[in-house]
């Protein structure tokens, strides 16, 4: 309490609670009696006096009296409809219960929806002027049209090697910083044992594009892009902290990345990430790397755009380099261009359609509710139609009577709307655990003021919406006709009921929309996850062993780590070991270039997923071999050179013939490798693609890496897992194990974004086609029960119950079928915007649609049967005796 | 038999409390008389809404006093008790003070404090 009166709180609530003609006496007593007790009692006493005052107000009571003492007239200003409202909605509890509840659902589902969407695509990266940050790579001409939009992808962002980038920054372009990263991991060795860490490797450019600085140290410098400069490791701040416990001395302490000393230069912000998520540190480049050759092209470049270039200038300008560069180097650099993508663009690309589908969807449910609201409350307002006409009576006029609907209606839609944004924000945290781990930025969803502003645009929205068809109805009754009629003329006559069964047409036709789109995404992904994959994944574990490089520094060395961790994790009983440098479906995957010898003898260039296997891979993968010989432990180092291939190798390279017998080869400098065998094709790069030609070479015979373990698993999977990581100790205490992972478990994860989608709007179109059999069960009861006493004379006058039950539900029918009719036509172009998350599904197959229309036919009917059944009972006698 | 006939309690509170206040009886000075006299902690809207009430039965009027400072600069309403009023407050004592005729002795025991409450 401040001041000398009541405080603003109070006199704020005085005003909204008395009555506009009492106010000034009513609120001058309190005043006077508040400031008398302050004088006498203290203002403690005046406080709780006042608020003992105000809880016993009793607004309502105070309105009724007191409106008719003072002559106000009965229909006054909007605070005299809200309180109408609010008096007319208690006496209706369970009314405003359902319609709240309902539009709290809709409303907090579509904006919790929203809050993803503004987290992930709309929200600014946290970095300094993000739009100003952009990718660029090659484009590799091989790729660049492929049909396969995963390798599509992949050749229009072609990574880059250092020499190709070392031209790009001499030459003047858009771009006023810039440098190059490429993904790292590293082993962390230290006194507690060996750890696997995870970052970028990048040049100082890349940070000095970012526009951040370190928080502790310094990040990367021009000098330690310099050949021979010491190594050198920023930490990102999450691994500082849960590594080093936040110790601040850190910087200038030396650590052993792979055996090899990286000084502490520095520690990034909380939150910091160059371009991608999860990056635990970053180092230079090593010497090597810094010298690389021109065809070591495994770059991406990060810039920042200089004011007033953009993506298409900049693209201009990198093209142009590179069409330099490939008529000076024409055999690495041929005919590669360029491509730029907006940094932003780039990291939730893959998920933008998807988002905003799911926005749509929920946005369509949303609207579906609206219907339903809109049409309870039109069917409410006819059942309060005599307190209307005796309002319009005494001279209420047509807008009055609009006003008093909209405010009553806009009253449950604010309720439910805040409960639901209050919903939104309380359902965030379980949100982002029930997201797909591998949608980009979740950190980034919030319940920011755009959130806010859309929930309660939103709620404004359906507040009107859900108010307006009950509204013009509550206009458009002249009183004379509503007080004259008995029972059914008046019902909103047969043009309210036309509208509402226009609104339940439109409910079934959007329900249809969504049972259709569950209906494909359903089918998509249960074939999705149907497909066979060509290899067995039942007890398969992966784990990568990458020896430790001090231990084992050269090429003879690691093929014994690979011999000696063989013989030891054979000995673990009950299964079964092999090797490969990569495992189908978990994202890895390495191609290259061969030179094929043709059936004609002739030479073809081919690009060949390359998998080093040890020589058991196929059987313990359960990849059937269906032509030649599988690879053997006698194709060692010194026998003849030799591979196995697949059947998509065989098709492309060899179509109606044999690849067995002939020959393959890196390039001009290396040997011969003969195809001894042809293996049945496996699914690599993901469950949605097919298989690409695929080259299996015999470690033994390949200087490629083969790290990527693989167990094959009878019963306990975590025991034997146990027993593989003993088994690596054993051959090294200082090479850790990483990334143990179950191929099953993996594989479904790589389809979680498709699993997640197409839960979602199975659900959604459940609970739409929920709110349709509401919509029209109430739609048609409210018919029946207008029309009882007509139908009371039909029976009477002889007809039989079989007919009127026919009837009622012709007119349940009558509203699915022109919704069905309705909804194909709209869904028809709409679901083309399904088409791109679909797999192995026609959207145009016709068993789909007909058994959504069945699906859709057949709740109509349900929800029309039990009216029908009500009517079909009519009691003649009873129902025209009691008129 | 005419409305008057219905005074309630709290209406036959409210309207003693005007009349006890002769030019005096506005809101804030009725709520005071009915807590020190009669005992009552009343609700200042209760007393409005009573007194609005009888009002419209023709038996208090009220009138618009001056805006005041002390009141934060709002004007009073004082009501005065009209003849009707007055008769239907004779006509309710009267019939209670029949009623009790010739049980004071038998109620003594407990009745102040019931009445007060």
């Amino acid at each position: 309490m401040g001041g000398d009166g009541p405080g603003p709180g109070i006199r704020a609530l005085l005003r909204v609670l008395v009555p506009g003609g009492l106010h000034d006496e009513l609120v001058g007593d309190l005043t006077e009696r508040y400031r008398r007790i302050r004088a006498t009692r203290g203002r403690r006493a005046a406080g709780v006096w006042i608020w003992w005052q105000v809880v016993r107000l009793k607004p309502l009571a105070l309105r009724r009296s007191f409106g008719r003492g003072h002559g106000e007239t009965a229909m006054g200003g909007w605070g005299s409809d809200l309180r109408h409202a609010a008096r007319s909605l208690r006496k209706r509890p369970g009314f405003a219960a359902i319609v709240v509840l309902t539009v709290a659902v809709a409303v907090g589902s579509t904006t919790t929806v929203f809050s993803v969407v503004n987290g992930v695509l709309l929200r600014p990266l946290s970095l300094p002027e993000p739009d100003r940050l952009v990718l660029a790579w090659q484009t590799h001409p091989e790729w660049i049209d492929h049909p396969n939009s995963q390798l599509r992808g992949f050749g229009q962002r072609f990574p880059l090697s250092v020499p190709t980038y070392d031209d790009w920054a001499a030459t003047r372009t858009g771009l006023e910083s810039m440098g190059i990263f490429t993904g790292g991991t590293w082993v962390l060795q230290s006194a507690d044992g060996a750890e696997v860490l995870r970052g970028q490797i990048a040049t100082s450019g890349a940070f000095a594009a970012s526009g951040v600085g370190a928080a502790l140290g310094r990040t990367l410098l021009p000098q330690d892009d310099a050949v021979g400069a010491p190594s050198v490791a920023l930490l990102s701040h999450e691994l500082w902290r849960d590594r080093f416990g936040s110790d601040r001395d850190i910087v200038g302490r030396v650590l052993s990345l792979y055996g090899i000393p990286h000084t502490v230069v520095g520690v990034m912000p909380s939150g910091f990430q160059l371009a991608g998520q999860g990056a635990q540190l970053w180092t230079d480049l090593s010497d090597e790397d810094k010298l690389g050759e021109r065809d070591s092209q495994s770059y991406t470049v990060l810039g920042r755009l200089r004011p007033g270039a953009t993506l298409e200038s900049l693209e201009a300008d990198l093209v142009a380099i590179q069409e330099r560069l490939g008529v000076e180097y024409p055999d690495d650099q041929g005919d590669n261009g360029a491509h730029v993508e907006g940094l932003q663009d780039y990291l939730v690309g893959s998920v933008r359609s998807t988002l905003w589908f799911l926005l749509g969807a929920v946005g369509l449910v949303l609207a579906i509710a609206c219907v339903n609201l809109a049409n309870m409350l039109s069917v409410a307002g006819l059942a309060r139609r005599r307190e209307l006409a005796v309002k319009a009576a005494l001279g209420a006029g047509r807008g009055r009577l609009v006003r008093g609907m909209l405010v009553e209606s806009a009253c449950l839609g604010i309720t439910g709307g805040v409960i639901g944004v209050g919903l939104t924000a309380a359902s965030l945290g379980l949100l982002t655990r029930v997201l797909p781990a591998t949608l980009p930025r979740t950190d980034a969803i919030a319940v920011d003021a755009r959130v806010l502003a859309f929930g309660l645009l939103l709620t404004l929205v359906t507040s009107v919406l859900v108010g307006v068809v009950p509204a013009l109805q509550a206009g458009g009754a002249s009183p004379r006709q509503t007080m004259d009629a008995t029972s059914r003329g008046l019902a909103g006559g047969t043009a309210g009921q036309r509208v509402r069964t226009a609104l339940v047409v439109s409910e079934v036709a959007m329900a249809f929309l969504l049972l259709a789109g569950a209906m494909l995404l359903g089918t998509s992904f249960a074939r999705l996850w149907a497909v066979d994959r060509g290899f067995d994944t039942e007890g398969l574990v992966t784990m990568r062993v990458v020896p430790d490089r001090l231990t084992w520094p050269e090429q003879d060395d690691r093929t014994r780590f690979v011999d000696e961790l063989r013989g030891q994790l054979a000995g673990i009983p009950g299964t079964e070991v092999s090797a490969t440098s990569q495992v189908p479906l978990t994202g890895s995957t390495s191609s290259t270039t061969f030179e094929i010898e043709r059936a004609d003898g002739a030479m073809e260039d081919g690009t060949l997923l390359i998998s080093v296997v040890l020589p058991d891979y196929l059987q313990v993968m359960r990849i059937p071999l269906l032509e030649g010989r599988g690879l053997l432990e006698s194709d060692r180092a010194d026998a003849p050179a030799v591979a196995v291939v697949n059947q998509a190798f065989a098709r492309r390279y060899f179509p109606g013939g044999s690849p067995v017998g002939h020959r393959v080869r890196d390039d001009e400098d290396t040997p011969w490798v003969t195809v001894v065998g042809v293996a049945a094709d496996v699914r690599h790069q993901g469950l949605h693609l097919p298989a690409e030609p695929t080259i299996y070479l015999p470690s033994a015979q390949n200087g490629r890496a083969v790290t990527q373990w693989l167990l094959r698993v009878r019963g306990d999977l975590q025991g034997a897992v146990e027993l593989a990581r003993n088994a690596v100790h054993t051959v090294s205490a200082s090479t850790p194990v990483a990334r143990v992972q179950i191929l099953d478990e993996e594989i479904s994860r790589s389809v979680a974004v498709p699993r997640f989608r197409m839960l979602f709007v199975v659900g959604l179109s459940g609970m739409a086609t929920l709110l349709a059999l509401l919509g029209i069960y109430g739609v048609v009861a409210f018919a029946v029960s207008q029309r009882t006493r007509e139908l009371a004379v039909r029976v009477a006058l002889g007809a039989r119950s079989a007919q009127l039950l026919r009837g009622t539900l012709g007119e349940g029918l009558f509203v699915s079928v022109v919704g069905v009719v309705l909804g194909s036509a709209v869904a028809w172009p709409a679901t083309r915007l399904v088409s791109e998350f679909l797999f192995d599904v026609e959207v145009t197959s016709l068993g789909t649609w007909i058994a959504v229309a069945v699906v859709v036919t057949s709740v109509a009917l349900l929800a029309s049967w039990l009216p029908a059944r009500r009517a079909a009972r009519v009691d003649p006698v009873t129902v025209l005796s009691s008129e | 038999m005419a409305k008057t006939d219905n005074l309630g309690e709290f209406e036959q509170l409210a309207l003693l409390a005007v009349m006890r206040l002769g030019d005096d009886a506005y809101g804030a000075r009725i709520q005071e008389e009915l807590e020190v006299i009669a005992g009552r902690d009343a609700a200042i809207s209760a007393i409005y809404i009573t007194l609005t009430r009888l009002e419209s039965k023709g038996m208090v009027q009220s009138e618009l006093g001056d805006p005041t400072e002390e009141r934060g600069g709002k004007a009073r309403r004082y009501f005065r008790v009209e003849p009707a009023g007055v008769a239907a407050l004779v006509e309710t004592r009267e019939r209670l003070l029949s009623m009790w005729s010739g049980l004071e002795d038998a109620l003594d025991t407990r009745g102040t404090s019931a009445h007060g409450g």
